[in-house]
């Protein structure tokens, strides 16, 4: 028998053998008894020293032909093996893709906060930056500064909360964002564009509608020609921002003593569009904040010159805004922690 | 204040609608609250007559009435009240009949008696807020039986309730708002003369006046009127104050309580009688002084308050309550009539201090009309004659020692467009200024000099005019504009954006945020925390002591969680706390994050989901994701914390917070399950340390070798001083340090523990050789023993 021929039958045994293999742990056993150290072609080889020079190179053209044949039908073989294997595991890992995955629970922003944040996020928008201040003031920055001497009977709209300082009544739990204002033009000159978020106290018992502690965000530009027109400007756009394009807003002369002209601001009820509504207590409008141009006294206060500077500084009550965005009906809901509550917002 | 609109149109004659009154006054600044028709839900009450009254056999409290009630109609009634006899007239509400709040009358049977109606008491009737019995009807009124209670009692009117700013004394009054009507309809205001006979002796003759105290009471008038007759009021008297809020007493009375409601300005009537000497002294109540008021209180007194007193005792609480003593009783014949002006500052503080207010203080706490003083005194004293009879003795005393000057303010009207935003012409302004009585003695283009009337104590500067023209102009005719200004930019600072970053990592880790009181009770603090800063007029317990850590709140809502739903509770709070007072005597105020993990574990098996080792994960993902990378953890022990698996956390040497479980004892008291674990943070220490800003470092981009080391150390060296001391002798070549096993059993000795870590080692610029690898290992391994003790597992 030639070389030729017994390469030929070689490869054709090797195709029949590895045809019949049926896995791949298999195939690669055979692939080392076929094609390894030991194999015929390997052996073949080994003898092409024994043969005679002339025929050599022929006879190694034909090994080397029959060992590309047979590494070729492995590698044909391997991918067909593979490709059942990997079909077979498709039908073995079939799974019920309705199973829920493994719990990441993913913890909730309290709905204060997230209204702080949105409220914050127009208004800085709008060229506010963002100020904070204590929440136990002294009277004078809660007071006195903002035009509210003692006496005055603006004091009595807001109880009190005094610390025991033994200064007297001195010291108190600040009853509204607005001392911030104060404390802000006693260190930066105009103009001045500064909103202040942050937790108020009043002597007041929880009810549905009441709390001890909630949350305002105060609001003070000043600059050298800001109007009440301004205000109401302001006020329109950043109530059209958070409660809908097409609020309309209403402003009806009020009274706070740090603010002159003094405004409170209503705006048309996003429910019924101003048709009347629970929500809006049939009205067609909701209060939603107190405003106003600041009073010379306080400018006076802080060492503005009031004939220089003009101003406006509103305020506004976070849990009120989140109560009528949200539909929450009762202020006590927000201070509860109760689960069912924090995972809605 | 209650606004009767048939007695507001007799000073001004209007023809717009009732909430086209409304909406005018609201836009001026008059906020309403209301607008009500009194007769409003009432539906076939009429005037009844109580013909007998006998016991109810089956109950000691109630009693069977016959009321006829018109022609030939009788009906039987139970009825609870017992503030009427055989004769009365009263309210009675047939079968049939409707009440406010649509309350139809039925027929109904009453421990065993039928009962054919209803006998109504003001509050039934919505004419009240409360009622201490049925409203029985003056008898003097004569009304015929069957008529309807609506207009037997003046209830075709509309009330519209306002709540009056406290600037505006004024406009709690009739005629101030009046003036505010005709200012804005454009319709003249007529107050009423007033025709008054004086006759007999003189004043001086039946009283006399002392006032010691003028800067507390700048203006005192008094007036006698002798030989009156007490009776009921008339109809009309009486409809209006009813519309107004206010109950019907006597005549006297309600002629003093109808002028207050008409012009604003509180009178007081005494029984000249029970005053000692005839004498009315004004002056500041002594040490031990108290004096019975009309509503039978005891009233202690101090130093501080004014009182008006006979020649022996107090008989009033200046300005805020007449006494029990010199009331007007049915028997009084002749009364002395105070009018004054009262410095608003003094009635505020006593009226807060005894908590006492009426209608009196609450006007002269923000100021009354000094000048108004006289016409008050006059209009009562015109109508006490007219209903009560009685001889207005001549003359008026007037301790006025100091006369009132009217405020003169000068108007600049660029200024007042400058304000609003504006272009009201001069001429324009000056109309708007004069409509509310302003008087303005001169004015050119620049310039508008006024003088403000004596009645408006709020207008003093340029200012409080500027605002007069706004309102009166309408806000809602104030065209609007944004800032034109460009030159700020808003933004949040660096602590607002870390603050926000804390919030997104803690709720990446599944906690939820709460929010929770800034105040604790003495049960809520944790046994052995230090001193605290309290609230000096704290409404209940519970809200006395400002909180000193977030961990009370934390617990507080993690035990309402938990008390009606099992499970797991992960929470978390930033927010301000208080520590002890400072030398300033102001609290230590610092902002604190915390939170809690607490409840049942999901996996009963496995309480370390709860435990120290999970809050830490969170805390160290927490201070990582701000840039906080090299904190360290050192045992310690807090008030209320377990003490084997509490820590410090240190960075830089200074502690900025604290982790650990709470002490079991604390678990079980406040029902937190199985195991609790908290850590909280002073925030100043945390966003102060956070870098600014990072920049880049440059990495080794060589291959990483991992070489796995465990080494068995006493049971007292902290893991973490171990792996401190293995970075410190690597240096730069440890890439990164991972603590994977910790075995404590019979493969180690007693008291020891093996820690197995996982080493990355690269160099920056080329791949470490196996020589140099072998050198970085022995020095990780003679770090760890000279540092720690450790050896190397399996060489021992
Ligand atoms: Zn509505």
């Amino acid at each position: 028998m030639s070389a030729g021929s017994e390469m030929e039958a070689l490869v054709a045994q090797a195709k029949q053998a590895i045809g019949a293999v049926a896995d791949l742990d298999a195939l690669e056993a055979l692939a080392s008894e076929l094609t390894g150290r030991k194999s015929l072609i390997a052996k073949a080889n080994q003898e092409l020293k024994d043969l005679p020079p002339g025929e050599r190179p022929e006879a190694g053209r034909r090994i080397g032909q029959a060992r590309a044949a047979i590494n070729a039908l492995f590698e044909a073989r391997r991918g067909e093996l593979m490709a059942a294997g990997e079909a077979e595991r498709i039908r073995a890992e079939r799974i019920d893709v309705s199973l829920p995955g493994p719990s990441v629970r993913i913890g909730h922003e309290h709905v204060i906060s997230k209204t702080i944040g949105d409220l914050t996020e127009i208004l800085v928008g709008m060229g506010y930056r963002v100020a904070e201040g204590n929440e136990v003031d002294t009277d004078y920055y809660n007071f006195e500064a903002l035009n509210t001497p003692p006496g005055h009977p603006a004091r009595s709209m807001q109880d009190t909360l005094y610390v025991e300082s033994g200064r007297g009544e001195e010291v108190l739990l600040r009853t509204q964002t607005s001392g911030v204002q104060v404390h802000e033009m006693e260190s930066c000159s105009p103009p001045l564009y500064m909103i202040a978020p942050g937790r108020v106290f009043r002597r007041d018992t929880l009810d549905p509608s009441h709390s001890p502690v909630f949350h305002q965000i105060e609001g003070l530009a000043v600059d050298s020609d800001l109007t009440l027109g301004d205000l109401a400007g302001t006020l329109k756009f950043f109530i059209r921002e958070y409660f809908g394009g097409e609020r309309e807003i209403k402003l009806r002369p009020s009274y706070f003593p740090f603010t002159e002209p003094s405004v409170e601001v209503s705006m048309s009820c996003f429910l019924c569009d101003g048709s009347g509504c629970r929500t809006c207590g049939h009205a067609g409008w909701i209060e939603v904040l107190g405003a106003g141009m600041v009073d010379p006294n306080v400018f006076g206060s802080v060492g503005y010159d009031s004939e220089r500077w003009t101003g406006f500084a509103f305020g506004l009550g976070v849990e009120r805004f989140a109560m009528l965005r949200y539909g929450i009906p009762d202020i006590r809901l927000l201070y509860e922690n109760d689960q069912r509550f924090l995972s809605q917002f | 204040m209650r606004l009767s609109l048939n007695w507001l149109t007799d000073y001004v004659a209007l023809e717009a609608s009732a909430s086209e009154i409304a909406e005018g006054l609201d836009a001026a600044g008059f906020e309403v609250e209301s607008v009500r028709r009194l007769d409003d839900g009432i539906e076939g009450v009429v005037v009844g007559r109580v013909e007998a009254v006998s016991d109810h056999p089956d109950a000691d409290k109630l009693r069977v009435c016959t009321v006829s009630y018109g022609s030939a109609s009788e009906a039987n009634v139970v009825c609870g009240a017992w503030n009427f006899d055989e004769g009365a007239k009263v309210a009675f509400a047939p079968i049939g009949a409707e009440l406010p709040g649509g309350f139809r009358i039925g027929r109904r049977r009453i421990r065993g008696i039928a009962s054919e109606g209803m006998i109504c008491s003001e509050e039934e009737l919505g004419l009240a807020d409360s009622s201490d019995g049925i409203l029985v009807l003056p008898d003097e009124a004569g009304y015929p039986l069957g008529m309807p209670i609506t207009l037997a009692l003046g209830l075709d009117d509309t009330v519209i309730d306002f709540d009056i700013t406290p600037n505006r004394p004024d406009a709690m009054s009739v005629i101030g708002l009046a003036r505010e009507a005709s200012a804005v309809f454009g319709s003249e205001l007529a107050i009423p003369s007033i025709e008054l006979n004086e006759s007999g002796a003189n004043i001086t003759d039946f009283v006399k006046v002392e006032n010691e105290s003028p800067e507390r009471c700048p203006r005192y008038t008094a007036r006698t009127i002798d030989g009156i007759e007490i009776g009921p009021s008339p109809e009309w008297l009486a409809a209006r104050l009813t519309a107004s809020g206010l109950r019907p007493i006597n005549n006297v009375v309600d002629v003093t309580n109808y002028v207050l409601i008409e012009c604003g300005h509180p009178l007081h009537a005494f029984d000249r009688q029970s005053l000692a000497e005839g004498l009315i002294r004004v002056r500041m109540a002594g040490h031990d002084e108290s004096v019975e008021t009309l509503d039978k209180v005891e009233r202690k007194l101090t130093p501080e308050d004014l009182v008006i007193a006979d020649a022996e005792r107090p008989v009033a609480i200046a300005g805020i309550m007449g006494g029990a003593g010199s009331e007007i009783t049915a028997q009084t014949k002749s009364i002395v009539l105070e009018s004054a002006y009262f410095e608003p500052t003094g009635i505020l503080a006593t009226s807060k201090r005894l908590a006492l207010r009426s209608e009196s203080s609450a006007r002269f706490e923000r100021g009354t009309d000094p000048e108004g003083v006289l016409w008050a005194s006059a209009r009562a004293a015109s109508l006490i004659q007219e209903l009560a009879g009685g001889v207005v003795a001549r003359g008026v005393i007037d301790e006025y020692p100091v006369p009132f000057e009217r405020q003169r303010i000068c108007l600049r009207p660029s200024r007042t467009n400058k304000i609003l935003g504006t272009r009201i012409a001069p001429d324009e302004q000056v109309r708007l200024l004069k409509a509310i009585e302003i008087e303005v003695t001169s004015h050119s283009d620049d310039e508008i000099r006024t003088v403000a009337p004596s009645f408006r104590p709020d207008l003093t500067r340029e200012i409080d005019l500027i605002e007069e023209v706004g309102r009166l102009h309408g806000y809602s005719n104030i065209e609007t504009r944004l800032p034109s200004s460009s030159s700020h930019t808003g933004g949040l600072t660096p602590r607002q954006r870390s603050r926000r970053i804390q919030s997104q990592v803690l709720r990446g880790a599944g906690l939820d945020e709460i929010k929770t009181f800034s105040f604790v009770g003495p049960e809520d603090l944790l046994n052995g925390a230090g001193k605290v800063t309290r609230v000096a007029n704290p409404l209940r317990a519970e809200e006395s002591i400002l909180r000193p850590s977030l961990l009370p709140g934390l617990i507080s809502a993690a035990r309402f969680n938990l008390a009606h739903r099992r499970g797991e509770v992960r929470f978390f709070e930033i927010g301000r706390v208080f520590g002890a007072l400072s030398e300033s005597g102001m609290p230590n105020e610092v902002e604190h994050l915390a939170a809690l993990i607490a409840g049942d574990p999901v996996d009963a098996s496995d309480s370390d989901t709860l435990g120290y080792f999970a809050i830490k994960g969170v805390l160290e993902a927490l201070l990582n994701a701000i840039g906080i990378s090299d904190a360290r953890y050192e045992p310690t022990e807090r008030a209320g914390l377990h003490s084997g698996r509490t820590a410090a956390v240190m960075v830089d040497e200074s502690p900025i917070g604290v982790v650990g479980e709470l002490h079991p004892s604390v678990v079980r008291d406040k029902g937190l399950g199985a195991r609790a674990s908290v850590f909280e943070l002073n925030q100043n220490e945390v966003l102060g340390r956070i870098p600014a800003e990072s920049s880049f470092q440059p990495f080794s981009r060589y291959p990483l070798a991992l070489v796995d080391l465990a080494f068995v150390v006493h049971e007292d060296v902290a893991a973490g001083d171990l792996e401190a001391a293995i970075r410190h002798a690597c240096g730069d070549a440890l890439e990164s340090i991972r603590l994977f096993d910790v075995y404590r059993g019979e493969q180690v000795a007693a008291e020891c523990k093996s820690l197995a870590y996982a080493l990355g080692f690269a160099a920056e610029d080329h791949t470490l050789s196996d020589d140099e690898l072998a050198a970085l290992r022995e020095r990780a391994i003679d770090g760890a023993r000279q540092e720690c003790g450790a050896e190397l597992r399996g060489l021992q």
